[in-house]
């Protein structure tokens, strides 16, 4: 039985300004991820390790990243395990590839635009792939695929999206689902979107494995790698393995609905788990009488959380502010008249959105709250 | 606005009371606290803008005590030309105006709470307090007599503050010191407003900039570095594909060349080594000569002997036959000098004959003499050397005997009895040796200081080798390059050689950059990551900033616009009210559209005076005049009821006489309710008794 552990979309060095100060630390836990992931290989006794695509997450990586990458790979060289790179969107083999200037260990094969593939004898397997440059933008992975036949078992490497109806990809190479069913692979290792997702076709078994930490809000399948078991040809078999330690989330409070800032809060408190990197939206109308202050909120619960960012989308409840009932010769009346004067007269959305917020802020200052500028 | 009636059940100190107003001034009395005024003053506010439906506490709370049901309020009110019924139910929520004419009901609290507002020109429950309602603690007479220093200086100026607090429009806000507290949030660091925020923002994306600038270079240097890198390493791909196969190409000419010359080398060893052999056999079939003249053999001391006795014997004979030749000579030249006699003895002769005749032919005598002399002595002369020459040949006679007797003596040795022949014979021995001799030198240059089998040995395989050489040659002759050819093909591989020479000189520099360079992308990343989020944040309290900005200048705008208003009404209206209430002392009031603090003209002074210079008593006067004509301001042809809850508590009985005479003037245009204890209003309006 061939045991091949695959992973992609690692992005080594990637930046996370959302996460803040814990940005860096973040980018420490891909590096960390990765080197569990190798030695999940050696402890699975894996003979192949596979990593489709976007490794590091720019090709201007250089120093502590470049120099942990190469430790890991020479202890899966001490054990005989090979690793099969392709370079994709992010790494992609351009003039100023990485992969042009960093010298792998024996154990370890690049796939390029000139190498597209490699056999390995003793395991009578061989890996296909074609490298991305950023020339090659809606291609097909797959095309002029040419199976050794002499080789037992073929597998292929893909950094794609998959076609979807209507859509149309502006950063990758692009593979249809009767493509994958037409490739005579036995197993194509997917990699460019971030979830695990099964995209078999016929008897080609085709898998994203996920990014083995999730990248993006959205990415709600990530956090895992596939190990891939192969019998015999045509028996193969897919598990998904969570590896990762950190969850993206995000959530959205309506606080038209909401009576006071504790409700927000303890809606936000539920969901603390210090793995969580959660984006919370508030939404909708706010009450004159729901002070909420995003930073604040931030504040109180920051520590709950492994990254939390409070994003205030709603918009003051001005029909609380009516002018006709309130007299021109106050204050407050002649306030709420001017400030309608300039929302009306804005140029754009912004201006007329800060002028609306104006309008709530004096209005809510005029009325006593001052401690929403404190 | 005028309010007809209430109807109150279950509110506070009212357990079930119905009370009828009048158009102009009530004075509801209360003989004591208990009375229940404020209760009611409560309950007509209540009825006005109470949401029914509430569960606040404070509401509830304000049922009667000891009564299971909460309360209930009924109003009734006329305001333009419309009557209205106003009820408000803690019991069941009912909220509800009824327009009594068209019997129009409305339910909605928002409909009913829109209406209220329209009619009353008080949008709200504490707007109307504010504006509508005048209660004890409002009049600045309240202020303690013991008030000192910081604390009386803080109430000093609240008659313009609570002025502007009445224009405000709400509760609890002062505008100057929002507009302060804007200011400072938006210019000032130490309030750490958006502005400070902003500023500390800013000043950290300054010194990343700075941080960026500074690894972005050294990541830049690092990328060219690796790109040059690669380069080389690719050239030195290419270098290392095309060097090997010319290297290889000369390296073969070289070797033909090489070979070539070795062979011929060889050959000449080998030619040289047959010329030895040659030689050799040749000095052995020398050797084998020339033991027949072995006796010859170390023997050339005899034979020089024999050599010199020979010439010696040859050299006598001819010193012998010279000397006899010269003896010869010598007699004849002996002879030959009888004339040098004959002729002396005639000089002499004569001479002496002569010397008979002249004197002077003793001279010609003495010439004859010394001419006989001489032949004297020329005679003896040869005689004498011919005696030597006789003796000498008498030696050389001798001598050569004896070297004839050598002479015999080493022939004999030799086995001859010629010497000539002997001589010849040692000189073909000579000859030998002397070939012999060549012959052996010329081995000699061949092998040197070795020895014969030495020699032989090392070149018995010499036919091999050169075969083999030769073998070699012929398979490397299909690389054989023309001279032109193999200089053209050293030129490029020389080329070639030193173009790598210095990509690795240039590479070994690059490996040692990357071997110490202290750049690092997870650093820039780090600074670049920070630098996004900072940007961000600077945008966020830029906008915030910003939006302070603008809600203060709107801020500032209304209240400016406001007092400018209000000082423009308080200018016409307040010297009335202020006249009637001072019984005439002041009548001219001047208002600071700024912040609407009061100067009047002192009559005493004959100038403008801060009304703050005023008595207290005084400036409550002012202060109410003012309040009093800005409610009109404010609610506009609203009209409101005016709620005074006994604010004249302290007032002299003389100035409460003037306040009674402007309160009776301002009911004639809108109602007033006065709340009090005192009976000293009984004459002067409707009095409702609580009690």
């Amino acid at each position: 039985m061939i045991r091949i552990l695959h992973t992609a979309d690692v992005h080594l060095g990637r930046r996370f300004p959302s996460l803040r100060d814990r940005g860096r630390e973040y980018r420490n836990q891909l590096l960390d991820t990765f080197e569990r992931v190798l030695q999940l290989a050696v402890n699975e006794n894996v003979s192949l390790v596979l990593i489709a695509g976007d490794l590091f997450d720019t090709n201007r990586v250089h120093g502590v990243t470049v120099g942990k990458v190469l430790s890991a790979f020479r202890k899966l060289e001490e054990r005989s395990i090979r690793v099969c790179i392709l370079p994709g969107g992010h790494d992609a083999f351009t003039e100023d590839s990485i992969y042009r200037f960093v010298h792998f260990p024996s154990n370890v094969t690049v796939l390029t635009t000139e190498r597209t593939h490699v056999t390995f004898d003793d395991l009578d397997l061989t890996v296909y792939g074609r490298a991305f440059d950023d020339k090659l933008v809606g291609e097909n992975p797959l095309r002029s695929l040419s199976l050794d036949r002499e080789s037992g078992i073929h597998i292929g490497m893909a950094h794609c999206s998959i076609k979807r109806a209507g859509m149309i990809e502006t950063d990758s190479m692009v593979l249809d689902r009767g493509e994958i069913a037409s490739s005579g692979l036995d197993y194509l290792a997917l990699g460019h979107w971030h979830s695990f997702q099964d995209h078999s076709q016929g008897s080609t078994v085709a898998y994203y494995c996920g990014s083995p930490e999730p990248i993006d809000m959205d990415q709600k399948g990530s956090g895992s790698v596939a190990m891939v078991n192969i019998r015999a040809k045509g028996d193969v078999k897919v598990d998904r393995v969570r590896v990762g330690t950190k969850v993206f989330d995000a959530m959205s409070i309506d606080i038209g609905v909401a009576t006071s800032v504790e409700q927000i809060v303890s809606a936000i408190e539920a969901k603390a788990d210090a793995h969580l990197v959660l984006e919370v939206t508030l939404e909708g109308l706010r009450n004159m009488d729901c002070d909420t202050n995003a930073e604040e909120i931030e504040d109180a619960l920051r520590d709950r959380f492994f990254s939390l960012q409070v994003l205030d989308r709603s918009h003051p409840a001005l029909r609380e502010i009516e002018s006709e009932g309130l007299p021109e010769e106050t204050v407050v009346g002649k306030f709420v008249k001017i400030a309608r004067e300039r929302i009306a007269q804005a140029d754009n959305k912004k201006d007329e959105a800060l002028y609306r917020e104006a309008l709530g802020l004096g209005f809510a200052l005029l009325h006593g709250k001052s401690e929403i500028i404190e | 606005m005028i309010l007809q009636s209430i109807g109150v059940r279950r509110f506070r100190a009212i357990r079930d009371r119905t009370i009828n107003f009048s158009a102009g001034l009530n004075i509801i009395k209360g003989s004591d606290n208990e009375a229940g005024k404020s209760s009611l003053r409560m309950a007509i506010v209540k009825a006005l803008y109470q949401d029914p439906t509430t569960s606040r506490a404070k509401v509830q709370g304000l049922t009667s005590w000891g009564v299971e049901e909460p309360w209930e309020i009924m109003l009734e009110f006329q305001a333009d030309s419309e009557s209205y019924r106003m009820v408000k139910s803690l019991k069941d929520g009912v909220c509800q105006l009824t327009e009594i004419g068209p019997s129009r009901v409305l339910t909605s609290k928002n409909a009913i709470a829109a209406k209220v507002a329209q009619i009353t020109g008080c949008p709200s429950e504490t707007f109307f307090e504010s504006t509508a309602c005048v209660g004890q603690e409002e009049m600045i007479g309240i202020i303690p007599e013991t008030t000192k220093g910081a604390e009386r200086h803080r109430t000093i100026g609240a008659i313009s503050k609570r002025l502007q607090r009445l224009l405000t429009g709400s509760e609890g806000s002062d505008v100057p010191a929002l507009l302060a507290q804007l200011y400072a949030k938006t210019h000032r660091k130490e309030a750490r407003g958006p502005y400070y925020h902003s500023q500390e923002t800013v000043a950290r994306i300054e010194n990343l900039q700075v941080e960026r600038v500074s690894l972005q270079a050294k990541v830049d240097n690092v990328m060219r570095n690796r790109r040059e890198l690669v380069g080389i390493e690719e050239e030195l791909r290419q270098i290392d594909k095309a060097l090997p196969p010319g290297e290889e190409l000369l390296q073969k000419n070289s070797r033909r060349l090489e070979l070539q010359e070795e062979i011929e080398r060889d050959k000449d060893r080998y030619r040289s080594f047959q010329r030895a052999q040659a030689y050799r056999s040749d000095l052995v079939r020398k050797d084998e000569e020339m033991a027949e003249l072995a006796g010859f053999q170390g023997k050339h001391q005899d034979i020089e002997q024999l050599k010199k006795a020979n010439e010696q014997i040859k050299n006598s004979e001819a010193a012998k036959a010279g000397l006899e030749g010269h003896i010869q000579t010598l007699r004849g030249e002996k002879i030959a000098q009888r004339w040098l006699l004959v002729t002396g003895l005639a000089i002499t002769t004569t001479a002496f004959l002569s010397l008979l005749v002249t004197k002077y032919g003793g001279i010609a005598a003495v010439a004859g003499l010394l001419a006989l002399g001489y032949w004297t002595i020329r005679q003896r002369d040869f005689e004498r050397q011919i005696r030597s020459k006789a003796l000498r040949i008498f030696e050389l006679e001798a001598d050569k005997a004896h070297a004839q007797d050598v002479m015999v003596d080493i022939l004999g040795s030799f086995g001859f009895k010629d010497c000539d022949a002997c001589l010849a014979k040692h000189g073909v021995y000579l000859e030998k040796i002397a070939n012999r001799e060549e012959t052996a030198l010329r081995l000699s240059g061949i092998l040197g200081e070795r020895e014969w089998a030495t020699y032989e040995r090392e070149n018995e395989d010499l036919v091999i080798r050169i075969s083999a050489a030769q073998r070699e040659l012929d398979s490397l002759l299909c690389s054989k390059l023309e001279t032109i050819e193999s200089q053209r093909l050293e030129q490029e591989v020389s080329k070639l050689q030193h173009q790598k020479g210095e990509l690795e000189t240039n590479k070994a520099a690059l490996d040692r950059f990357f071997d110490y360079t202290d750049a690092a992308t997870d650093q820039l990343a780090a600074v670049e990551e920070e630098l996004e989020w900072r940007e961000e944040e600077k945008d966020f309290f830029e906008r915030k900033t910003r939006l302070l900005k603008i809600t203060r200048e709107m801020l500032r705008e209304a209240h400016r616009q406001t007092l400018t208003r209000a000082a423009d009404v308080l200018n016409k209206e307040l010297g009335n009210y202020v006249s009637m209430m001072t019984d005439g002392r002041y009548q001219e009031v001047q208002i600071d559209e700024e912040d609407l603090t009061m100067r009047t003209f002192s009559p005493e002074k004959l100038d403008w005076v801060d009304v703050r210079e005023l008595s207290r008593a005084t400036q409550d006067q002012f202060y109410i005049s003012a309040r009093l004509a800005l409610v009109k301001l404010i609610t506009g042809e609203k009209k409101p009821p005016i709620l005074l809850d006994d604010p004249f508590v302290n007032f002299h009985p003389r100035r409460l006489e003037r306040v009674i005479a402007l309160l009776r003037q301002l009911s004639r245009d809108k109602q007033i309710l006065l709340f009090t204890c005192s009976d000293v209003y009984d004459d002067y309006g409707n009095v409702i008794l609580l009690s």
